[in-house]
């Protein structure tokens, strides 16, 4: 053991009295278990909801579905453990979905995770990570502790394994399987570019299907209305789903005081296409047969919010079954 | 169209929310929020990672930029896109890993203006590395209100000696102890840990960052007015070291105890630093403690008086001096 393990080894130990409290613990063993981390939508931070980022637990195994920023704090909160990260997937390239992606991979380097991390996005991922973790070469080879630099360690970029996904997956693939899960990806609609444009050719949003023993998950990531999402879903338990109270967004829009009026009707149509209502959640999981369904991602979202009632208003006449609004580190 | 989300979003709070300039106490010229206390690379939920804010007139500079620097910040009522500057001490994960986020997010929320980044040698990789993993994103997402990425961010690399001024405020770093192998050592790769001292007329503030006990530190503050260090409870954090539950094996903890020793700074240290300062106020934060803040700042505060007699503050997150 190097002294650079045995400093961090130390810091571990320093830490463990100050983690003795709060939050549930993980269920048992054999059931998996959806924690929405992070259940704010967009790039603004707030502080009662975390950017968008969610961990599935299963067999004790953890497998991260987006990691916005503070996702490693929430963590902790959530008393999920690192070293327990099995897999990383990303939804798409948007910065709320991904900003903690380089602390996730250095700091579990530095607490001596390194077996390579399987993390699947969107074209573009292997390219990302690559350059994080030539970002944190510095960092790599500051000295810890008189023995440090990094020495006795892997490098950084030995302990990940970066994929890209298809650019386009219009009918369900499977992108991942290990001995706890199996993961079918498509693409779906939140990127609306002009056809035969650049940024047609390269914007994809995806969303996942996790199958898990005893049940299966569908991840929707950002998207809206998408037949694609609707045939990956058919048969899942839950529908994890982003969701758009479009009424309070546009009432907020109305009053935003330095907003050119002409901007209104882009924006509006941009929130009704790129994104999800109430009432397509409520076709989507009837369309699938889910049991229930999570929604997170909630734009607003803002913090103060008392009413949630506009997040879910509009999925019962299409769906039957139990809707919760997530919150923060809230188990399912 | 791309415009729109973005701008959608940061309008769905009551407003833009940089725009919101809390006017700091007009007492003191320069506000120091210590937004995250813990110390090292462990992820606490009750003590965020090293990252502090440094507000004067509508200027908000951060001071170390720790995972959680975004959301801390947040919890003061200011973005990513409010922020003008960085200062890092050391390349330690703990100081540098909100800066993806931040700097991420300033582009996404089309901040106002370049972030600068001032740090030791290898800030300028680790920037560079963090607008190339943006690259996937700016790709897709060329939005006319978004700057160009390397338009976005601008490094300026400091090392001891070094002696700015901006926007008012005179910057001067000294390399400290806490990087103490001398040159040539197969760990030095040519960066530097650095203290910073602040200064506005008639007023100075002191920042340890990571160090042990250095002469270089305790000249740089002569005169400050407030002294912002790092502390570490040795002995609480030894007989975590040595007890029955440590990982630790026997053999390698003397070597271990000697860095903790010589590279961080005991209460009693830290005052001594803020004595010979001649400072009126010691903020001890970076806390590098076997528990809650609470129950060990008394400890901590009357050890400190040993060596100091002003006054001492143990930080919580989100304090401000």
């Amino acid at each position: 053991m190097t002294l650079s393990h045995c400093l961090l080894a130390a810091a571990l130990v320093l830490a463990a009295p100050a983690g003795a409290q709060t939050t549930a613990a993980v269920k048992p063993e054999g059931k998996s278990v959806w924690v929405t981390l992070g259940t704010g939508g967009g790039p603004q931070i707030r502080r009662e909801r975390s950017e968008p980022a969610n961990a599935l637990v299963v067999n004790g195994a953890t497998y991260l579905f987006d990691v916005g920023s503070g996702t490693e704090r929430q963590m902790v909160g959530a008393r999920l453990p690192l070293r327990n990260v099995k897999a990383i997937f990303v939804s798409h390239h948007h910065i709320d979905h991904d900003a903690d992606l380089g602390q996730l991979i250095s700091s579990r380097w530095m607490f001596n995770s390194y077996a390579p991390l399987p993390i699947v996005g969107p074209p573009g991922t292997v390219d990302m990570v690559k350059a994080l973790v030539s970002a944190d070469r510095p960092v790599e080879l500051a000295p810890i502790g008189g023995g440090g630099g990094g020495q006795g360690k892997p490098s950084i970029g030995a302990t990940v394994a970066p994929r890209d996904m298809a650019l386009t997956l219009d009918t369900p693939a499977e992108v991942y399987k290990d001995v706890n899960i199996r993961v079918l990806a498509v693409t779906n609609t939140h990127y609306h570019f002009a056809p035969g444009s650049p940024n047609a050719q390269l914007a994809r949003s995806y969303s996942f299907r996790i199958e898990t023993p005893g049940r299966t998950f569908l991840y929707t990531g950002d998207t809206g209305p998408s037949r694609n999402v609707e045939a990956l879903g058919k048969g899942a338990d839950v529908l994890v789903s982003e969701v758009i109270d479009l009424d309070k967004m546009l009432a907020n829009l109305k009053r935003a005081p330095d907003l050119p009026a002409a901007m209104l009707p882009d924006m509006v149509a941009h929130m009704r296409d790129d994104h999800l209502s109430p009432s397509e959640v409520g076709k989507m999981a009837a369309a699938m047969g889910v049991d229930e369904v999570v929604l997170t991602h909630l734009a607003p979202g803002a913090d103060g919010e008392q009413d949630l009632a506009g997040y879910s208003r509009g999925i019962a006449p299409t769906f039957k079954g139990p809707v919760h609004v997530a919150r923060d580190l809230e188990r399912f | 169209m791309r415009t729109t989300i973005l701008a959608a979003v940061l309008l769905s709070g009551t407003s833009l929310a940089w725009a919101q300039t809390p006017a700091p106490p007009a007492t003191r010229p320069m506000i120091w929020t210590t937004l995250g206390t813990a110390g090292g690379p462990v992820v606490h939920d009750d003590r965020s990672q090293p990252a502090n804010l440094l507000t004067f007139g509508d200027k908000r500079w951060l001071v170390d930029c720790g995972d959680g620097c975004a959301e801390r910040l947040a919890a003061k009522g200011a973005q990513p896109a409010a922020i003008a500057a960085v200062f890092i001490s050391h390349l330690h994960l703990d100081h540098t890993a909100g800066l993806q986020g931040l700097i991420g997010l300033r582009w996404m929320q089309s901040a106002p203006g370049a972030l600068t980044i001032y740090g030791p040698p290898g800030t300028d990789k680790l920037v560079a590395g963090i607008i190339a993993s943006m690259q996937p994103v700016a790709a897709i997402d060329p939005s006319q209100r978004h700057a160009a990425l390397t338009d976005t961010v601008k490094v300026v690399t400091l090392q001891g000696g070094s002696d700015l001024t901006v926007d008012g405020v005179r910057i001067r770093a000294v390399r400290n102890s806490h990087f103490d192998d001398p040159p040539g050592h197969p760990t030095d790769n040519g960066t530097q840990s650095l203290s910073y001292r602040f200064d506005v007329p008639g007023y100075a503030i002191g920042y340890t960052g990571d160090t042990g006990v250095s002469e270089g530190v305790a000249q740089l503050f002569k005169g400050a007015g407030l002294i912002v260090s790092e502390v570490i409870d040795l002995p609480g954090i030894v007989a975590n070291l040595s007890g029955p539950k440590s990982p630790i094996p026997e053999r390698a903890r003397p070597a271990l105890i000697e860095h903790l020793k010589t590279q961080h700074l005991t209460p009693q240290q830290a005052g001594q630093i803020a004595a010979s300062a001649g400072a009126s106020r010691l903020v001890l934060t970076h806390l590098s403690i076997a528990g809650p803040t609470d129950s060990i700042a008394p400890a901590l505060i009357k050890q400190t008086h040993e060596t100091y007699r002003g006054q001492v503050a143990v930080a919580h997150d989100l304090d401000s001096f």
